[in-house]
């Protein structure tokens, strides 16, 4: 069972922004990209579960044929690095509501994967959290007490983490799926 | 000790749910976690020193991609748990701790890949309502993935804890090596891992060396302040 052709022919107006509720409810929602991550379709599902507020702007809203083959559309395989992965979410978003062809989007998924995942990889895993790890450690080598150490390496690291996630989502929103140059 | 167990069980859940499917903030991060699961015991100071030396073991794991790799959340609860619960810190207790959360980590890891398996054969239960663009079945596979991650958190941090504790118990009774000279043992170990950690960024990814020389900058700076 897939969802039903629709035509994307008529191509609705540009928004300029999403509404700062479906901001906040994607963004809270990048939290759990990963929430279903697996082998099969990786953080596939993940996507979906995100850019899902945003479809809900789409005509007609969520009983809409256009709604559900954009959903089933990003729900498929897609792979990057979670923090990085707003970029590809606020990119698709913007991508499903500007009324892009479908075999556009897919072509522009499939190219997004691996650069959002090495990408990703280096900067953060191999880079600020070991960064904030060795700061904070020395932070406690100099006898800060725990309250302290745990507060110099949280406030560091997440102003790293929710700062990525939020630049990521606005400039792929502002870039749609232009969003390499941004990068 | 049983008391002890829902608490940390909670505890090791929750910290178990950062890692990978939210929020991933670091809060399962060993200086964290076992901070916490300190703070929980009522020794929170304990909990951070087990939180050091398992946080330089852990800059050799990193979360990269689809690998499989150790779960530090539910593991530094129970080692920061089952240290802070020997506040005096009598010799053995440090090291049978560590053994406690490097073990409990590795079946973590192991539990993960487990947990991915199953979270693979639900969206498969789910495909044709996926592939038509149900929203509930994208939500519900979310909700449903994540619950069972925090379960797995919860009853590994508790399973553990109860193995463990008892172990660690019995150990300290027993271990006769000397104490600082067991500590020196156990930091020059966890200090050789993030030093080989660190050799290993440093050849890998071009740029980790000024992360590096800034966390060293910011660190020495901060000791001049003081």
């Amino acid at each position: 069972m897939t969802a039903p052709a629709i035509s994307h022919a008529t191509t609705p107006e540009r928004r300029a922004a999403l509404p700062w509720r479906t901001q906040a409810a994607i963004f809270l929602r990048l939290l759990a990209i990963q929430g279903s991550w697996n082998y099969e379709i990786l953080l596939g599902n993940g996507v979906g579960f995100c850019v899902e507020p945003a479809l809900r702007l789409l005509p007609d809203g969520i009983h809409s044929a256009r709604f559900k083959q954009a959903l089933a559309r990003e729900s498929k395989y897609f792979n990057a690095h979670p923090y990085l992965a707003s970029v590809a979410v606020g990119a698709l978003a913007r991508a499903e509501l500007d009324g892009e062809p479908p075999e556009r989007i897919e072509r522009f998924r499939t190219a997004l994967c691996g650069p959002l995942g090495s990408v990703g990889d280096r900067l953060v895993w191999a880079g600020w959290l070991p960064f904030c790890s060795l700061l904070a450690l020395a932070v406690f080598g100099l006898g800060a007490g725990a309250v302290t150490v745990l507060a110099v390496f949280l406030g560091a690291y997440n102003l790293g983490h929710f700062g990525l996630r939020l630049w990521g989502l606005r400039t792929g929103w502002a870039h749609g799926l232009r969003v390499a140059s941004a990068l | 000790m049983w008391i002890d167990l829902l608490p940390i069980a909670l505890l090791g859940g929750l910290l178990g749910l950062d890692v990978v499917s939210f929020p991933q903030a670091m809060i399962s991060r060993p200086l964290v976690a076992a901070t916490l699961a300190g703070a929980l015991v009522g020794h929170s100071l304990s909990g951070l020193l087990i939180g050091a030396a398992l946080e330089l073991v852990a800059l050799d794991t990193l979360p990269f991609g689809a690998s499989r790799y150790p779960e530090w959340g539910s593991a530094a609860v129970v080692g920061g748990a089952i240290f802070a619960t020997h506040p005096t810190h009598p010799p053995g207790a440090l090291e049978m701790a560590l053994v406690a959360a490097l073990t409990t980590a590795w079946v973590g890891g192991w539990t993960m890949v487990k947990l991915r398996e199953r979270n693979a054969h639900w969206a498969a239960a789910r495909r044709e309502a996926l592939d038509a663009g149900a929203r509930g079945a994208v939500i519900e596979l979310q909700l449903l993935c994540m619950t069972a991650d925090y379960l797995r958190g919860a009853a590994l941090a508790a399973l553990s804890y109860a193995l463990f504790a008892p172990l660690t118990s019995g150990a300290v009774g027993a271990w006769s090596t000397d104490a600082r000279l067991s500590r020196a043992v156990v930091v020059t170990v966890a200090a050789s891992v993030a030093a080989s950690a660190a050799w290993k960024i440093f050849h890998g990814v071009s740029g980790a060396r000024w992360f590096f020389l800034g966390g060293l900058t910011i660190g020495l700076a901060l000791m001049a302040l003081r």
